[in-house]
């Protein structure tokens, strides 16, 4: 009989944020929820506020590859074919042009000090931002909902389908 | 002769005075709230945290009301600690507005009520705000009664959200 590969300590780390009562009240408020995890990508839906034209949620995925120590990366997600949103579709502002921190102006991450790939763009500013010691998956989910929960968000073009992968919820057993 | 049914359970999340952490526990949904709180004082020690409240709550719950009346449906976070006023002074350009809370006051509620009529009167969206306790920005879900420690005041900065802007090239 065959046992599953032990987990790493990142995966169990993340695990255990995704069973604790922070990332479970947040589900609750109905602010975010896990779709998938295949470690080291985890897979959320965000919940958006109303926009006449914007869909209900977000995909984001996050890269937690040696989770907590070090900072995710992440993007938001096209549930449908599996790869970054299309910049077209992410959330914009009054004049159409994507929010900052939804840009492609670091690559396919966040542009924003929380994401690891981005935060040598801000070497002597933002630190109260950024990823740090005591940080859990949530501070990442908060700062994306909070992102979208903005009078800075006006529309976007992501159909609702965009924010869920097939067969999901998924959450590959450790 | 049939066996009985194991007892309900409901997960409950706590916040507790002076602690940034929230906890969470399996608690039979018949348990009242006043078992529950003397099984978090007698599991925790330290001052004796008299009253229970549900999140955003003005006033602690009746002793009596059961577990799962007190979470609902939508399992609301519950608080335990001592039933007093949080003072709680916050201030925005130069000025300072005042307030006695209860301790399971929210740190979004209180945004709220900083921007409105009686606070300071500000424009915009309260999700264009934030409070920071020195340099700490605080967390939206926090309940006030997590930051107090020893019933001291609260002095509080509503300040603007920051968005950071692309970086130089």
């Amino acid at each position: 009989m065959t046992s599953a590969p032990p987990v790493g300590p990142d995966e169990g780390a993340l695990r255990r944020a995704l069973q604790g009562p922070e990332f479970r009240r947040g589900a609750a408020q109905g602010r975010w929820a896990l779709e998938k995890l295949t470690f080291p990508y985890a897979y959320f839906r965000i919940t958006a506020p109303d926009r006449p034209a914007g869909p209900p949620q977000f995909l984001l995925r996050a890269d937690c590859t040696g989770y907590p120590a070090i900072a995710p990366t992440s993007a938001l997600w096209d549930g449908r074919t599996d790869s970054v949103l299309a910049e077209g579709l992410r959330p914009a502002g009054a004049n159409g042009a994507c929010l900052i921190s939804f840009t492609s102006g670091c690559g396919a991450c966040l542009y924003h000090p929380i994401d690891r790939m981005a935060r040598p763009h801000w070497p002597n500013a933002h630190h109260d931002l950024a990823w740090k010691l005591g940080f859990e998956i949530t501070d990442l989910l908060e700062c994306v909902h909070g992102l979208l929960d903005s009078s800075d968000y006006h529309r976007a073009s992501s159909p609702e389908a965009a924010a869920h992968l097939p067969g999901s919820p998924v959450v590959d057993a450790a | 002769m049939s066996a009985k049914a194991p007892p309900q359970t409901v997960d409950v999340i706590f916040a507790i005075d002076g602690v940034r952490k929230l906890h969470q526990r399996a608690t039979p949904e018949k348990t009242t709230v006043e078992v529950f709180r003397k099984s978090v004082q007698a599991e925790l020690g330290g001052e004796e945290r008299d009253a229970v409240y549900v999140s955003d709550g003005a006033k602690p719950l009746p002793p009596r009301t059961t577990i799962a009346k007190a979470v609902g449906k939508d399992d609301a976070v519950l608080h335990v600690g001592v039933a007093h006023d949080v003072h709680v002074d916050v201030a925005f350009n130069g000025q300072s507005v005042h307030r006695d809370a209860s301790p399971a006051m929210t740190v979004r509620s209180l945004i709220a009520w900083a921007i409105g009529p009686k606070g300071h009167g500000a424009t915009g969206a309260s999700s264009d705000y934030q409070l920071k306790l020195g340099e700490e920005i605080l967390k939206p879900d926090l309940h006030l009664g997590q930051l107090v420690r020893d019933h001291e005041p609260l002095k509080l900065a509503l300040v603007f959200k920051v968005k950071p802007q692309g970086a130089a090239s």
